[in-house]
């Protein structure tokens, strides 16, 4: 028998029973604003013999992205005479990393190269004429269209990157077997240039290795070029033999002022991202093996050789030999830091975290799974989140870009 | 499988405490006849009104609709409809089971029914490659996506009895609060491979991952539906049939590219609405029988 009290106790816990759900009734709604954010796009063309290549990604005006790249189509009849050349290729997408539109540029436009270099609001990169072999400075606007076409007065474009409003580029002079330095304003009209021998053997191996990397059928070789902000300039290729990382202040005739020479095309730099005070995070590999210094010493004046460098390194065995690196320098949470990003051995883009001020780990994070990836480029985004735009095999066979958007949380936790 | 063993288990205890209930009273007919007899007026009165408590169970069926369409592949040269995901209606059992309590006041009832629901749905796409070298080169990639979702549930229903002594039909109406317990998503991937000089049909082994994250921790619906109960001595025998109409995404937006697993293989969540058929099999007990003398059956008309 229960009583009138236990009775009452029972109704009002059954009660609060019913009620306590009423209380936390809710769903959680989608919220439009927040899709930016964080997302995954590949973009996928359904021809089997398509293959692509992406260089380089930016962030537009209105939050959305460009994304530069090489496509092929596979042709069976190619050859020497008519070599299928990968032509230059751009994406449009919103920022939610949705396909608005793509861009086959004029098939005479082939071997694109990065960086996309950003100057105000138009994008410029370098891509060669299938004719003449001679670059062509390349000006695209907000919405990924041709707007211009410029000849630069070299062959074989290598390398590019911005000094605030002049652009800087690195090619190979086919014809003197020299590599060659310039820089350019924005209308394409030369500034300054400077011209260095590629040394004995420029003629046969160099040469080779230089062809099979604009035709993408040998090893992708680290060319790079950039300026120490307010001092000397910098590029990674061919001098005296070996891909080696030089400086450079256009004195006319002079050697470098400071190499970090490599082992022919067998070890060097990698990437390189200036610190200050003569700082800089690089990465270097060696015959095979992989290297980050997220902050070593460089004097532009430095005359040294890699393999002196390298022990002052993290080795990355996880890495693919020899493996492309991006290194971008960024604020995240108000801290100075140096992010890496490369590819796995198990096919996967690798981000690693390094305080900028003092090179200590962070931490990692990998994108990718199921299908391979390896990163192209990455970029920070105006919401302080992070772009990285890479390669994905669907269905582990068809190369297709790919763009992962890591919103500011996220990377933030990689930031403790 | 065993969610259905437990159902059993359920409705066989029910069943079992139903025929102990409908023995013991028998032989105490006469005498509640004669109490019966002495105080109808306060008889009437006190069967105006029963708390009836007991548990259910039984399968589901489920349909997503969706409320926006996310992709991870963005097709460049051909139509994203071809590679839109294909749901399907109303195919996967799941299951539930629920604790019932009501209180029964003139042929209404408000109910507040806590149940452990098991969920499944699914979808499919398909993408295609062509156009090689040679013709007739095609590869054919279908994605069977199943997703397995378990809810405590918190529906509170009016119930309102039509008509009827021993057997009394009913209709219900509510709403309920579900929240997130757990979930699955199982990827099978297979196809046809004409790329390589000949046909191969291939099935790869499913990618079978935790995926709670990817769904939302509450969500809430509507519901309808009707109902039998069949009195049998002092208990009550329920069929019960609900529709619940989801009123709220039941994928998280915030964590919809979080499985690095299923973005890499090019899966995305749309924003879904899930609804729902149940039908279940239960046993109610009253709970005022337990302090009075009166048959907690219904009285006689």
């Amino acid at each position: 028998m229960i009583s009138r009290m236990q009775q009452s106790t029972i109704r009002t816990s059954l009660l609060l029973l019913l009620i306590a759900p009423l209380l936390t009734m809710c769903g959680e709604e989608p919220d439009p604003r927040t899709e930016a954010e964080k997302f995954v796009s590949i973009y996928d063309n359904n021809q089997l013999n398509a293959i692509y290549f992406p260089i380089d990604v930016k962030q537009t005006a209105d939050g959305g992205y460009i994304i530069l790249a090489a496509k092929e189509i596979i042709a069976p009849d190619a050859n020497s005479n008519n070599p299928n050349f990968y032509y230059t290729y751009i994406i449009r997408a919103d920022k939610n990393g949705n396909f608005i539109r793509e861009n086959e540029l004029e098939s005479n436009y082939v071997s694109p190269v990065g960086d996309l270099v950003q100057v105000d609001t138009t994008f410029y990169f370098f891509c060669r004429d299938v004719q003449t072999f001679q670059a062509k400075m390349i000006t695209i606007n907000q919405q990924g269209n041709l707007a211009n076409a410029s000849d630069v007065g070299v062959t074989y474009p290598a390398a590019a990157s911005s000094s605030e409003s002049s652009i800087i580029m690195m090619g190979y002079d086919n014809v003197d077997r020299k590599t060659v330095i310039k820089t350019l304003s924005t209308a394409g009209a030369q500034l300054q240039s400077a011209s260095f021998d590629i040394g004995p053997g420029g003629d046969k191996e160099v040469e080779a290795a230089i062809i099979d990397h604009f035709t993408k059928k040998g090893r992708r070789l680290p060319f790079l070029a950039g300026r120490i902000p307010n001092g000397p300039y910098y590029f990674n290729g061919f001098y005296n033999y070996s891909l080696s990382l030089c400086f450079t202040s256009f004195v006319q005739d002079a050697p470098p002022s400071g190499v970090v020479l490599g082992q022919q095309y067998k070890g060097g730099v990698s990437a390189l991202a200036p610190l200050g005070n003569n700082q800089v995070a690089l990465a270097s590999f060696n015959f095979g093996d992989n290297f980050f210094l997220p902050r070593q010493e460089l004097v532009p004046s430095v005359q040294t050789n890699i393999t002196e460098l390298n022990p002052n390194g993290f080795s990355l065995p996880e890495l693919t030999p020899e493996a492309h690196v991006k290194i971008l320098r960024t604020t995240i949470n108000e801290k100075d830091v140096v992010i890496y990003a490369s590819t796995t051995q198990s096919r996967q883009i690798g981000l690693y975290f390094y305080d900028a001020s003092t090179g200590a780990f962070m931490s990692s994070r990998y994108l990718g799974f199921s299908n391979p990836y390896e990163v192209a480029s990455l970029t920070p985004t105006k919401d302080g989140g992070l772009a990285v735009c890479g390669t994905t095999y669907v269905a582990g066979r068809f190369s297709r870009i790919c763009l992962f958007k890591l919103s500011k949380g996220e990377i933030s936790e990689n930031v403790k | 499988m065993k969610r259905l063993y437990l159902v059993l288990l359920c409705g066989l205890l029910a069943m079992n405490l139903a025929y102990a209930q409908s023995n013991n009273s028998s032989k105490k007919r006469k005498k509640t006849a004669a109490a019966y007899n002495k105080q109808s007026k306060e008889i009437e009165k006190f069967l105006e009104k029963q708390w009836w408590l007991g548990p259910k169970g039984g399968i589901n069926l489920s349909q997503p609709r969706v409320e926006k369409e996310y992709f991870i592949m963005a097709p460049t040269n051909y139509d994203p409809s071809l590679i839109a995901k294909k749901y399907d209606k109303f195919k996967q059992v799941g299951s539930q089971v629920t604790f019932e309590i009501s209180f029964y006041y003139r042929r209404f009832s408000f109910s507040f029914q806590p149940t452990y629901q098991h969920t499944a749905f699914s979808y499919s796409n398909t993408y295609i490659w062509q156009g090689g070298t040679n013709a007739g080169q095609l590869v054919q990639l279908e994605y069977e996506q199943l997703q397995k979702v378990d809810h405590l549930q918190f529906p509170i229903l009016i119930k309102y009895e039509v008509a009827g002594n021993r057997l009394r039909p009913y209709l219900q109406a509510g709403f309920y609060q579900g929240v997130l317990l757990n979930a699955t998503k199982e990827v099978t991937i297979s196809g046809n491979d004409n790329a390589s000089g000949g046909l191969s049909q291939f099935e790869n082994e499913p990618i079978i991952v935790g995926a709670k994250d990817l769904f939302a921790k509450n969500h809430w619906g509507l519901i309808g539906g009707a109902g039998l109960y069949y009195k049998l001595g002092n208990v009550r025998l329920n069929l019960d049939m609900m529709y619940k109409s989801g009123m709220s995404n039941i994928t998280s937006a915030k964590n919809r590219y979080d499985n690095d697993r299923l973005s890499g293989v090019g899966d995305s969540m749309d924003d879904l609405l899930l609804d729902n058929i149940t039908v279940s099999l239960g046993c109610l007990f009253p709970l005022r029988f337990l302090e009075n003398s009166f048959k907690s059956a219904d009285r006689k008309k």
